[in-house]
């Protein structure tokens, strides 16, 4: 069975179902939560769920996809207690690797973030959007309403006894199969709509700018769109599959924003200073994993973004090379060798980059230059794991 | 008349067998020759992932021994469908190139997340210059798994065995047998 493949299909069932959000032209007004801190199930359907989530939440405590950074974490955390202050103690953190934008929250407080969110948001203002509208799908109680209702159609018994494959919906025992979950999470129009406001909501108390929202959305209908102009076959956006995107959905929240800006005084610009230095830490970890999925578009489209953050320009030059390496079309491995070259300026550029050096000029049997830079890598990376064959490949000559 | 019936039944079980026990005897599979070393058995077809030779001692899910040749130029090792994005090998790729494809390749098979590279080295095939690499992968089981790979790319094509088992216990178990399988691999 294939994740991604699964992905698709269950973005394509939903989004099939679920209508677009329309703009709105009503004034903003206030949403309030349904859920008070220190929240605890009080009866035994939602007791039984939370059985079921717990279940789920003990195998994503130990999965080896989990990013335990300490740094990360800490930061990621104190964004959702900025947010929301009084159910900060009620919250439980998991940032995953999984090379997709996507962010989820179960109704016993546990929210994942997908490291691909981690990759693409430009600043904490949109990651706090996202969190934001998350939040709001729990403050609301969303999910549990809606596994309620479903429990309702069905047998209450056989929920009790074998919990949420009663629902239809397979127990969760991995990430994974969260994102086979993805039906638990999707909500109605007026679901999105209410998280929306309510994602917005909290970012305006916590002094978060606002505006952000609608560029998050933006963001993602315009990487779509760019990837699906090349008539490219890869995989689509999961968080899609529960968020359906529209313009509208965006043209809505900035209408927000502009009327609550018009309540309350400008907020302040977008923090980029310490979400990009604790978040592109990762950056390698993450685009190592767009890698190997092997969406040259995408990952390409990913690495032009990153570049407007100016960071890292080891870092990004080297993807940039490795991406053409791969791709490997006419004049890719002299546009490759190029990018090497340029990432080997900066300090922070992987090793990694002389070792690839290496190799397109080997495989151009420019091997005098090729020798050159595998010994540059051998030097920084004294216990590489290839050096035995890095070696090999010294020992090649010009036949 | 009940024997030709009875002889059909058996026939048709023998068939549906997910299971058959490999003979300790030099095999062919795939362009490879290998000596079997210790006790596997072979996939059938309906388990077996595009009916790529499949070897396993213990159930698929615990351990597995996976034998692909030849894959000619811009050939995937797993073909997939419209939605998905293997990659292909190339001819001109070197060693370090095909850990990339095997690992992406990894990657969308099992939904899994490369945990940690393990070693890349040259590794003689029947005298010839193959070699041999290794990591560590998470699939959607969240399973930590070894994977170790031998391989050698001749007359521009890939010809690649990949072992891969749980980490708890049966990766190491089978290592020694796979080493020995390993060794004896020559390309036919």
């Amino acid at each position: 069975m294939l994740l991604y493949r699964q992905c698709l299909l269950v973005s394509f069932l939903i989004l099939a179902q679920i209508n677009t959000v329309s703009a709105v032209t009503e004034p903003f007004t206030p949403v309030t939560p349904d859920v008070q801190p220190y929240y605890q199930p009080n009866d035994n359907v939602e007791a039984g769920l939370w059985l079921q989530l717990d279940k789920a939440e003990q195998a994503l405590k130990h999965s080896p996809k989990r990013i335990n950074d300490e740094k990360l974490n800490a930061y990621v955390n104190k964004i959702i207690c900025r947010l929301a202050e009084d159910y900060c103690q009620d919250i439980r953190l998991y940032i995953v690797r999984a090379p997709f934008f996507n962010a989820q929250m179960a109704p016993n407080g546990m929210m994942i973030i997908w490291s691909g969110l981690l990759l693409r948001v430009d600043n904490e203002d949109q990651l706090a959007a996202v969190i934001g509208h998350e939040l709001g799908h729990y403050l609301k109680r969303h999910t549990l309403n809606n596994l309620i209702d479903r429990k309702n159609k069905r047998n209450l018994s056989a929920f009790l006894t074998i919990g949420l494959a009663a629902l239809g919906v397979a127990p969760a025992a991995s990430i994974t199969d969260f994102i086979l979950m993805a039906s638990i999470f999707a909500h109605t129009r007026e679901q999105e709509s209410e998280a929306d406001k309510y994602g917005i909501q909290l970012m305006r108390k916590a002094e978060y700018d606002i505006r952000e929202a609608a560029n998050v959305w933006d963001a993602m209908i315009e990487e779509d769109k760019a990837v699906k102009a090349n008539d490219s076959k890869e995989v689509g956006v999961p968080f899609f599959a529960t968020h359906p995107p529209s313009e509208d959905r965006s043209k809505t929240l900035s209408l927000y924003a502009e009327q609550l800006r018009i309540i309350e005084n400008p907020p302040t610009p977008p923090t980029h200073k310490q979400f990009v230095e604790t978040v592109a830490t990762f950056w390698s970890t993450f685009l190592e994993d767009q890698v190997l999925l092997n969406q040259p578009k995408r990952t390409e489209y990913l690495l032009q973004t990153l570049v407007s953050k100016e960071k890292l320009p080891g870092t990004i030059h080297y993807y940039n090379g490795e991406l053409l390496r791969q791709r490997n079309e006419e004049g890719d491995i002299k546009l490759a060798e190029k990018e090497y070259i340029t990432a080997i300026q900066y300090s922070d550029a992987p090793n990694f980059a002389y070792r690839e050096l290496g190799l397109v000029l080997l495989k151009q049997k420019r091997f005098q230059e090729a020798h050159s830079y595998f010994n540059n890598y051998l030097e920084y990376a004294p216990d590489a794991n290839d050096r035995e064959m890095i070696e090999y490949y010294l020992s090649m000559e010009p036949n | 008349m009940k024997k030709l019936v009875v002889f059909i039944c058996i026939f048709l079980i023998s068939a549906c067998t997910p299971y058959t026990l490999v003979k300790s005897e030099k095999t062919d599979l795939n362009g490879l020759s290998v000596v079997p070393s210790g006790s596997w058995s072979a996939l059938s077809s309906m388990l077996s992932v595009e009916n790529i030779p499949t070897w396993t001692a213990d159930g698929s899910l615990l351990n597995s021994i996976m034998f692909f040749g030849p894959i000619s130029n811009e050939q995937k090792l797993i073909k997939g469908s419209d939605q998905t994005n293997y990659p292909e090998f190339r001819k001109d790729m070197l060693p370090s190139e095909v850990v990339e494809i095997v690992e992406s390749t990894v990657t969308q098979l099992y939904g899994a997340t490369i945990l940690e590279n393990g070693t890349l080295k040259p590794f003689k095939i029947n005298n010839e210059p193959g070699f041999q690499f290794g990591f560590k992968f998470a699939g959607q089981d969240e399973v930590p798994r070894g994977l170790l790979a031998t391989g050698i790319i001749k007359n521009d094509m890939l010809y690649i065995v990949l072992y891969q088992a749980a980490n708890l216990h049966f990766y190491d178990k089978d290592l020694a047998n796979v080493q020995r399988m390993m060794a004896s691999i020559s390309i036919i």
